[in-house]
């Protein structure tokens, strides 16, 4: 999933110094699953800005709202009532969420409240690691499964480099060396030679600009 | 499953036979709350406690669907118990009935007895509507452990139920007893490897003599006899033809008759219980075969029924004590095992030279070998020297952190072997409810509102019990068409997954965000969250100590820390506290295992909310306690208050 | 060994190896400031005394002046750089674009790197580029040289022949595959290998075991690596906090009781090159004096090198 996490308060209190009534806009999607924003989130950073601003001076009226996604439109409307009263919406979605929200509720301007940080996976409770760079063109055949494009440091396709040792990356000990981790792998798995097989370099997919994917064979015609 | 809000009140004033009219007029009271309040239906009743009017009662539920019931009269308890119980046969429970004083607000006080009522409703509304659920069950259990203790349990309860016994790839010595008899099957060479499901409907998967097996039981219960262990150290003396381990003993099929036998007991420490009673059943039972009988102790600890008694026949049968002192000098030759000690009760004689045919050592108790695995493959927790579980003050002895799962005898400690009997009456109880196939639950167990609901898995992952389980079914009203769903016979209600939730989809029944948000609507100086096991207790306790204690101080309960939600702490300060306590169980003695680790953690995530926010952390504190600390819980309160006292007005309130 | 006649390219370096004879490399660290005062000296010091001389590319991800400027200058003094490239730093178009220019200068060899992690440096939060990894980018100097095409495919008119060579680090992780990494690197096209400074002898001797094994000697020349450690202090530094890098308890102990810890330590490298003299596979040695460059005529006169051959 996307993985997010919290903006420091100060500098969501200065995005919305200027304004007297928000928004918090938060999502029942990956923001939840990560628990940084969803309902319970929204709840509790729309007491912490009462609270900050109270004691400021300068006293602020928060909204409070979440619904299923924010990188729907469908979704984004269940927003309206709540937006045409406030002056700005601070979004708890990750930067897909934030931007779609800022798109259709212009010119009301929308603040992220969290850092959109990768795509991870969720080990366990609180604790979630980044396992995918969306590069476009997966080479997790060749790999057992391991992808060195997010998790080496240095997306090394032919790793790995003179630095790994005792099987953590020279970035840290905390920091596994992924090629290490695919040598045992492939080597679980009886496929060592692919190892030997040279990767050529890679097309990094961003020769079209930001990327697009349309399936026309799926797509709606509305006349 | 969702939760309805569907609520559908009957109101009735009981104007108990017509004593009550002088003091509040009740036709007034009817008209004012016609014109005010939202209920189903409102009636005078002429006296709910007799039958005649029960019935009209009964009568009155069905014909306008009531699901709740606000009664205002007397406030006789035997008449509240009796309503209650009428109530829950009409399938209204308890948490759905409500009781006003009608008397309270005092002499023709007609506004006053309204606002009463008014206020009760209020909390109905708030409360969200409590179901019975009928649940089927499997009256079979699943004894493991097929030594002694396994057997003794087993045959108890094939009494009214079948059971199965495994052994768990240890122990048979409980075989011969069971065998063959009725209602019993007996598997050996079978490992339990992992059980899924619920309490009634629990699936096991067995290694059965290698081969991968699953079978399903209602409930559960770990007998495995904990194993004699011979301790080198203790002893410091080696063993030979005269000089035995109490199981050598055992082994040996001799004639004893005649021969002077000497058994050596160290020092007493509970955990020796056992030992002790394994000597004192085997010099019993050598005296009355003859033999000249003696047992070498240091200490002599009978602290059981069965030891004491025991004891007592051992001492009349003719089997000598013997008291010593300090260090031993344990000589052999081939004809004799000399022990020389010192004896503290004749001062002068003082060493004492004791000679015997054989000396046998007693043994310590170990937990059986396959204890570690069972732990790691149910999920159940192991405590001091690997015995099953953790030293914690709530956990009582044969209850485990998973409903179903029962332990019985020496496998959570060798003093519980003694007691055995008592235990396996205890897990019989408790394990018959499933005898008949059915059973009836009030379903207080959390509701999951699809809608809201991620299926992030962080309830299910943070539940002590295993209680929660992903559902998924088409009428689910969310994208995945799957929600977290609480089993009423797993769950045991401490609130952790409510208070985890990232999308607060969960709500406990009685305890839910409303409920408690509400009664912090208008806080006072100081809030204070307690547990109900220590925190609420205390507070109770300490109203008997210091009835006088003056502090503005508004105690919420909550079934657990572990349900204080951190919203609930930033919500207290930001309506208008100075101040917010969390009163939780001492540290690894929470009642539902971790609760009070995550009140911790929240009460952490809440002091860096309010240091980021430019506020005083310091109005956030945490106090462990027990429930017997009633003077612990006036220290704590009294400084919190001097506390917030010198940190001045919280300037973050927010009064509308 | 490959017959003198029979170049690839022609460099000094590729001439010493393919005659047969035991090869002799420097290493000069470029400043972190615009001059050539420190190459023009040390380059000075190594005149007649090595065969070719490396530049570190911006070594630990510290921004140094750059190895092409550098070696460039060392062609200017008229003697012969090895040029080093890592991936942190460059895309593919910029690498090409400064091949053709290293070679248009008369740049012959190359050494091709992963490079330390920018993490490592004064610059940690730029962006990496790894946009090739040094295998890739052996394979595209090779596609260059002999089949005179750029990396997307399209005709270069007057390609670059560089003689290419690579890193190897006996101590890395997982040891055994360390021979297997390097034989990927010869067959993508590498033609001499520059090894990590050896400090753990013995381990050294495992892994060239382990190559000629493979025949991997027969395919590429490998130059071991030797460092005088002028300190003992600096051997602890390398033995706890160095990625990478394993030393020898044996190492640290006899700069420690030495009395004299810089002469021992050309001692050890003296006795280390000797060493590899005698190893099966081994073709020549790298000195790299970090941050002692002046030692490196006196080591290499000690060890019996001089002097060095010439065509």
């Amino acid at each position: 999933m996307i993985v997010v996490d919290n903006k420091p308060i100060e500098d969501i209190l200065q995005m919305i110094a200027p304004y007297k009534k928000v928004l918090i806009a938060g999502c029942f999607g990956c923001v939840t699953v990560c628990l940084a924003g969803g309902e319970k989130e929204v709840g509790l950073l729309a007491s912490q800005i009462r609270m900050a601003r109270q004691k400021d001076g300068s006293p602020i009226e928060v909204l409070e709202q979440t619904v299923e996604r924010q990188c729907d439109k469908e979704y984004l409307e269940k927003f309206q009532d709540n937006a045409r009263e406030v002056e700005a919406i601070v979004s708890l979605a990750c930067g897909i969420g934030i931007q779609y929200l800022a798109e259709v509720y212009e010119p009301i301007p929308v603040f992220p409240g969290v850092n959109t940080q990768f795509l991870g996976a969720n080990r366990d409770v609180g604790k979630w690691e980044e396992f995918c760079m969306a590069c476009g063109e997966c080479v997790l055949d060749k790999t057992g499964g391991i992808c060195p494009i997010a998790r080496c440091s240095k997306h090394l396709l032919n790793g790995p480099c003179g630095g790994s040792q005792y099987g953590k990356c020279e970035v840290s000990k905390d920091v596994d060396c992924a090629w290490h981790l695919i040598y045992d792998r492939l080597k679980a798995l009886g496929q060592l030679d692919k190892m030997k097989e040279i990767i050529p370099a890679k097309n990094w997919h961003r020769d079209k600009g930001p990327r697009k994917l349309v399936k026309e064979e799926l797509t709606l015609e509305r006349n | 499953m969702s939760c309805k809000d569907n609520i559908r009140v009957g109101i009735y004033l009981c104007d108990c036979e017509g004593k009550l009219a002088p003091t509040v007029d009740l036709n007034k009271v009817k008209t004012n709350i016609q014109k005010t309040a939202n209920f189903e239906f409102i009636r005078i009743a002429n006296s709910l406690c007799s039958k005649a009017e029960q019935e009209r009662l009964a009568k009155e539920i069905d014909r306008y669907s009531l699901n709740r019931l606000l009664i205002a009269g007397c406030i006789d308890p035997k008449i509240k118990r009796q309503l209650i119980e009428f109530g829950e046969e009409r399938g209204i429970c308890r948490y759905n009935i409500e009781f006003v004083d009608i008397c309270k607000a005092g002499k023709e006080n007609v506004e006053g007895t309204v606002s009463l009522i008014n206020e009760g409703l209020l909390k109905m509304q708030d409360r969200s509507t409590i179901v019975y659920e009928e649940l089927e069950v499997l009256p079979e259990v699943l004894v493991i452990g097929c030594g002694k203790e396994g057997a003794a349990a087993a045959l108890a309860i094939s009494e009214n139920q079948p059971v199965t016994v495994v052994d768990n790839e240890s122990s048979q010595e409980g075989k011969q007893f069971i065998e063959g008899k009725k209602n019993i099957t007996v598997k050996t060479g079978a490992k339990v490897v992992g059980v899924e499901g619920f309490p009634g409907q629990f699936l096991v998967r067995f290694l059965d003599n290698g081969k991968h097996v699953k079978q399903s039981f209602g409930a559960i219960i770990i007998a495995l006899d904990a194993q004699p262990c011979f301790n080198r150290d203790k002893y410091q003396v080696g063993l030979g033809e005269r000089i035995l381990t109490l199981s050598q003993f055992l082994k040996n099929d001799k004639d004893y008759s005649g021969q002077k036998v000497t058994f050596l007991l160290g020092k007493a420490d509970e955990d020796s219980l056992l030992s002790y009673a394994a000597v004192l059943k085997n010099a019993l039972m050598l005296k009355e075969k003859g033999a000249d009988v003696n047992i070498l102790y240091e200490d002599m600890k009978v602290s059981a029924d069965q030891l004491e008694q025991d004891y007592e026949a051992a001492r009349a049968r003719g089997v000598n004590f013997l008291k010593y002192n300090g260090d031993l000098q344990i000589l052999t030759t081939a004809v004799a095992v000399t022990v020389r000690y010192w004896e503290p009760f004749l001062p002068q004689i003082k060493q004492i030279r004791l000679v015997s045919d054989y000396l046998v050592l007693a043994e310590d108790y170990v937990p059986d070998s396959g204890t570690a695995d069972l732990a790691a493959a149910l999920d159940l927790r192991t405590g001091p020297d690997g015995f099953f579980q953790k030293d914690n003050v709530h956990f009582l002895p044969i209850m485990s952190n998973r409903e179903g799962i029962y332990f019985v005898g020496s496998c959570h400690g060798p003093i519980y072997g003694i007691e055995l009997q008592k235990e396996i009456e205890a897990a019989k109880a408790e394990v018959g409810r499933f005898a008949s196939g059915k059973v009836r639950v009030l379903a207080l167990q959390p509701q999951v509102t699809a809608e809201k609901c991620a299926v992030c898995l962080t309830c299910y992952r943070t539940c002590p019990h295993h209680a929660i389980e992903i559902v998924h079914d088409e009428s689910l009203n969310n994208m995945y068409h799957s929600a977290a769903r609480m089993h009423p016979l797993a769950c045991r209600r401490c609130g952790i997954c409510a208070a985890e939730c990232p999308g607060k989809a969960i709500q406990l029944p009685l305890y839910s965000d409303q409920e408690i948000l509400q009664q912090i609507s208008r806080p006072p100086k100081l809030v204070a969250y307690a547990c109900e096991n220590s925190g609420a207790l205390a507070a109770e306790m300490a109203k008997s100590l210091d009835p006088n204690l003056q502090v503005d101080l508004q105690i919420v309960p909550v079934p657990c820390s572990g349900k204080i939600d951190a919203l609930y702490l930033l919500k207290a300060l930001e309506q208008g506290a100075d101040g917010v306590l969390l009163l939780v169980c001492h540290k690894e003695n929470c009642k539902f295992v971790w609760g009070n680790e995550r009140a911790d953690q929240r009460k952490e995530q809440v002091r860096r909310r309010l240091r980021e926010a430019g506020l005083e952390e310091d109005r956030v504190e945490i106090v462990y306690l027990a429930a017997n600390q009633g003077n612990q819980f006036i220290a704590s309160v009294q400084s919190m208050a001097a506390r917030i006292n010198q940190l001045g007005s919280n300037p973050g309130k927010v009064i509308r | 060994m490959k017959e003198i006649n029979n170049l690839k390219v022609g460099s000094n370096l590729e001439k010493v190896l393919a005659s047969g004879q035991f090869a002799c490399t420097g290493e000069i660290g470029p400043v972190t400031y615009a001059s050539f005062a420190n190459i023009d000296k040390h380059a000075e010091e190594m005149r007649g005394k090595v065969d070719a001389v490396n530049f570190t590319d911006n070594q630990t991800a510290v921004v140094r002046l750059s190895s092409w400027a550098a070696s460039l200058r060392l062609i200017q003094l008229g003697m012969e750089p090895i040029l080093q490239m890592v991936c942190r730093d460059r895309n593919r178009l910029a690498m090409q674009s400064d091949f053709l220019g290293a070679y248009a200068h008369g740049i012959r060899n190359v050494l091709c790197l992963t490079g330390d992690h920018q993490s490592f440096g004064n610059h940690p939060g730029c962006k990496g580029v790894f946009d090739v990894d040094s295998v890739q980018l052996i394979r595209m100097l090779r596609r260059l040289r002999d089949d005179g095409c750029f990396e997307c495919g399209a005709e270069c008119k007057e390609p670059p022949k560089f003689f290419i060579g690579c890193a190897e680090n006996p101590f890395g992780d997982p040891f055994e595959f360390r021979p297997i990494r390097l034989e990927k690197k010869i067959e993508a096209g590498a033609d001499f290998v520059q090894t990590q400074c050896i400090l753990d002898m013995e381990r050294f001797e495992r892994f060239m075991e382990m190559c000629v094994e493979r025949g991997l000697h027969e395919r590429a020349y490998i130059c071991a690596g030797i460092m005088p450690v002028k300190s003992p202090r600096m051997a602890r530094y390398m033995q706890t906090s160095v990625p990478g890098m394993i030393v020898s308890e044996e190492f640290c102990q006899r700069l420690e009781k030495a009395e004299d810890p810089k002469a021992e330590a050309v001692e050890i490298s003296v006795e280390y090159i000797n060493r590899c003299k005698e190893i099966k596979g081994v073709s020549g040695v790298h000195v790299m004096a970090v941050a002692w460059e002046s030692i490196v005529p006196t080591v290499v006169e000690k060890a019996g090198l001089l002097p060095r051959p010439t065509f």
